[in-house]
């Protein structure tokens, strides 16, 4: 495609043809006002915001669905534009609650915003304002619908990118509404997305309602460790609790959208049952133990079995739920110690969905592709679980140091490993589970949004993880037990692999840093 | 002209003279003609003798006892306080006697003692959709400053002219929702002309 030079605001500016007004302005950062115009969905051109003044035409016209011409000079400022900005603001404010005190928008509210730029204090109105009902609209979504603008950017997201089609405009004019049918509430696995998407307060989530001003929030960008695709997200915090997670815009992984499950997976590492005590199996059962106590054991064991059976006989297990150099640590540590056999724990598997505009993998742990790929390069080869049991049968492992990490009830299928005919089994994981109970050693380790390192998608994108609150309790970061046991057990790692793994450069990487947020 | 800087309680206050009691005013000014005096560094020979110096500190003693008493026997005397003073808070109720206020943090955001502490929850009222579920504020914590009364959109939180503030232990000082309504009853027919 050719490209297209125009000027806008007195600036040059080169896009390729088919480029609408207001992208071709973004792209060299003039910000035009708008409303139902959504980079991930069509442009249905209906809220009038992004008017412009495009020279030789006499009319405004609508940025959002203009495509650029040779040669076309816009001005974005001009005086009739603002005049225009404040009549579509006092269109839209004159039927408007203004309930922005109890709104759970304020804050971050497009319209909220441009009221600053271009509302009145005062309102002319004097007619009364039509009210419509709060509707639940879906599981998790309730529509205030007498703050809803008519945008129709739910509408388009449910028939363009999930392909559901739940919602509709109903009714004209003033009277217009989002409807929802009774028999046909929004369920689908990307409903969350429109609370996203809503310019305004009238999609809002029932899980985030009311708990928090969104100004009080701590972003932390991370990844998603629901599934392989780990889409970029932004986990929302307040006092080191996580209160909703939202998506990045990432062209490279997950467009602008993530998935409801992702978006509530914070709930299956969070509350009740989280494992934040070490805990070592001895004549009574398990007892909580301290960490230097327990790192001496799991120090002393290892120790032991690889000098009466030879270091072959100490294997470990990576997991899809730690990081990259959490993976790479692991391995290096036992490769160091003399082991040449290790696993990886499969994910859980779901058939993957598909939708118009979306994919959710069935994969579900974020870091498969990577977890695999690092430990082959330092183990050089990887057994499957199978041979791992085979290999513990036959009495070639007498040890097993695992990573887990796994959310409640995604069990790591440890029941056909024959567990019971090691000498010793540690873990580090977040929930004790039954079939954990076979372990002498159970580690509280962290979860993903507790975490920080690099994890590789399905498609070979990596991205940096970062932590967004401490583990709970005595629970520490996989890295942290790693490298206390890496010490304990005087191996050579040192702070050269430190080092080496933390510096690595994003270039070896092929680091893809995650654009920045969607608003 | 240098005024000597006064004993601060040095006449009964304007605002509140009418009502006969002793309520020191900061900025009224020494009555009586002021004796320019000329500061110096140096004491003079007079100024360094010891015993006219005793009798001195001895004669400002005694010359109080005939001057009007300021000290307020508390709690036998009250204190009156000015009209805006700002004391205690109270939640305001609506006519109906429902709490007014709706949750929506600008006082806990305002606030630079950061002392409030809200909860909120879907409102039992179908006139509005969340309210305080819980409410509290450490009247320990609170600097009295007055801008969640300032930032609240519903007048639902005011300063009272309460000042008298004794707990034992810190906790008895985190003033929950219903200590805070309690206020109000207490305070509702008081008119506070200044600021309410
Ligand atoms: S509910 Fe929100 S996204 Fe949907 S039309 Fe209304 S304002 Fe737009
Ligand atoms: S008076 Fe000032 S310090 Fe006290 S609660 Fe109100 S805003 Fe906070
Ligand atoms: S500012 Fe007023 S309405 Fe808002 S939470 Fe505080 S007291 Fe309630
Ligand atoms: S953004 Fe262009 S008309 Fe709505």
């Amino acid at each position: 495609m050719s490209d297209v030079r125009l000027t806008i605001d007195d600036r040059e500016v080169v896009v390729p043809e088919g480029t609408t007004i207001l992208e071709a302005a973004r792209s060299v950062g003039i910000e035009i006002p708008h409303f139902c115009y959504h980079p991930g969905l069509s442009a249905p051109s209906n809220c009038r915001m992004c008017l412009v003044e495009v020279q030789g035409q006499d009319k405004l016209v609508p940025s959002c669905a203009t495509a650029v011409a040779d040669g076309m000079v816009v001005r974005t400022g001009t005086p009739r534009v603002h005049e225009s900005h404040r009549s579509v603001m006092e269109f839209y404010l004159s039927n408007h609650p203004l309930d922005c005190p109890v709104c759970d928008q304020a804050g971050e509210c497009v319209l909220q915003d441009y009221s600053y730029g271009w509302g009145s204090a005062t309102s002319r109105f004097e007619e009364t304002k039509v009210t419509q009902p709060v509707k639940d609209v879906g599981p998790d979504i309730v529509l205030y619908a007498d703050r809803c603008i008519m945008c129709t950017r739910c509408v388009r997201f449910l028939r363009e990118v999930s392909g559901t089609g739940e919602l509709s405009v109903i009714h004209r004019g003033v009277r217009s509404e989002i409807h929802v049918a009774g028999d046909r509430p929004v369920t689908n696995p990307l409903a969350g997305n429109i609370v996203d998407i809503c310019p305004v307060g009238a999609l809002c989530s029932k899980d985030f309602l009311f708990k928090c001003r969104v100004w009080w929030l701590t972003s932390t960008a991370s990844a998603c460790p629901r599934c392989a695709r780990a889409c970029s997200i932004r986990v929302d915090s307040s006092e080191g609790r996580i209160l909703r997670i939202k998506p990045r815009e990432n062209a490279a992984v997950n467009g602008m959208w993530i998935c409801d499950e992702g978006r509530f997976a914070f709930r299956q590492w969070h509350g009740a049952g989280r494992l934040d005590v070490p805990l070592v199996n001895g004549d009574r059962g398990f007892t909580h133990c301290d960490w230097d106590e327990a790192i001496a054991l799991a120090a002393r064991s290892l120790r032991q079995v690889a000098m009466r059976y030879g270091g072959e006989s100490v294997a470990f297990i990576g997991s899809p739920w730690a990081t990259i150099e959490e993976n790479m640590l692991l391995a290096r540590l036992f490769v160091s110690l003399g082991a040449t056999m290790g696993s990886l724990w499969p994910a859980p598997a779901e058939s993957p969905q598909r939708f118009p505009g979306f994919e959710i993998s069935g994969e579900k742990a974020w870091n498969v592709a990577g977890a695999r790929r690092t430990l082959m390069d330092v183990a050089g080869q990887l057994l499957t679980l199978d041979r791992l049991a085979d290999e513990i049968e036959r009495g070639r492992v007498r040890a097993v140091y695992a990573l887990g990490g796994a959310y409640r009830g995604a069990l790591v299928p440890c029941d056909d490993l024959g567990l019971e005919l090691l000498e010793f089994f540690a873990i580090q994981t977040c929930f004790v589970t039954d079939k954990g109970l076979k372990a002498n050693l159970i580690l509280p380790g962290a979860s993903p949004y507790e975490k920080v390192g690099t994890v590789r998608n399905e498609r070979g994108v990596l991205q940096e993880v970062n932590a967004v609150m401490s583990p709970p309790g005595q629970a520490r970061r996989d890295w942290d037990i790693l490298m206390a046991l890496a010490k304990a057990l005087a191996a050579t790692v040192d702070d050269d692999l430190t080092r080496a793994v933390l510096d690595r450069p994003a270039a070896q990487w092929n680091y893809t840093r995650s654009a920045s947020g969607n608003e | 002209m240098t005024h000597l800087p006064g004993p601060i309680f040095n006449a009964p206050g304007r605002a509140t003279a009418d009502r006969g009691l002793p309520t020191p005013a900061y900025d009224t000014p020494r009555p009586g003609p002021q004796k320019e005096k000329r500061l110096s560094a140096r004491p003079t020979f007079f100024q360094r003798l010891i015993v006219p110096g005793l009798l001195r500190t001895w004669w400002s003693g005694v010359r109080h006892i005939w001057q009007k008493k300021l000290t307020v026997q508390w709690p036998e005397q009250v204190r009156e306080v000015s009209d805006n003073y700002r004391g205690v808070h109270r939640l305001n109720k609506d006519d109906r006697g429902r709490m007014k206020c709706v949750a929506c943090f600008l006082c806990q955001t305002a606030c630079p003692a950061n002392c409030i502490r809200i909860e909120a929850g879907p409102s039992p009222w179908p006139d509005r959709p969340k309210y305080a579920v819980r409410f509290t504020i450490d009247e320990l914590r609170c600097v009295f400053c007055g801008m969640c009364e300032e930032a609240c959109p519903e007048d639902a939180i005011e300063l009272t002219r309460i000042y008298s503030l004794v707990g034992t232990r810190r906790d008895e000082m985190l003033f929950d929702k219903e200590q805070l309504l309690t206020m109000y009853d207490l305070t509702r027919d008081e008119k506070h002309p200044l600021r309410w």
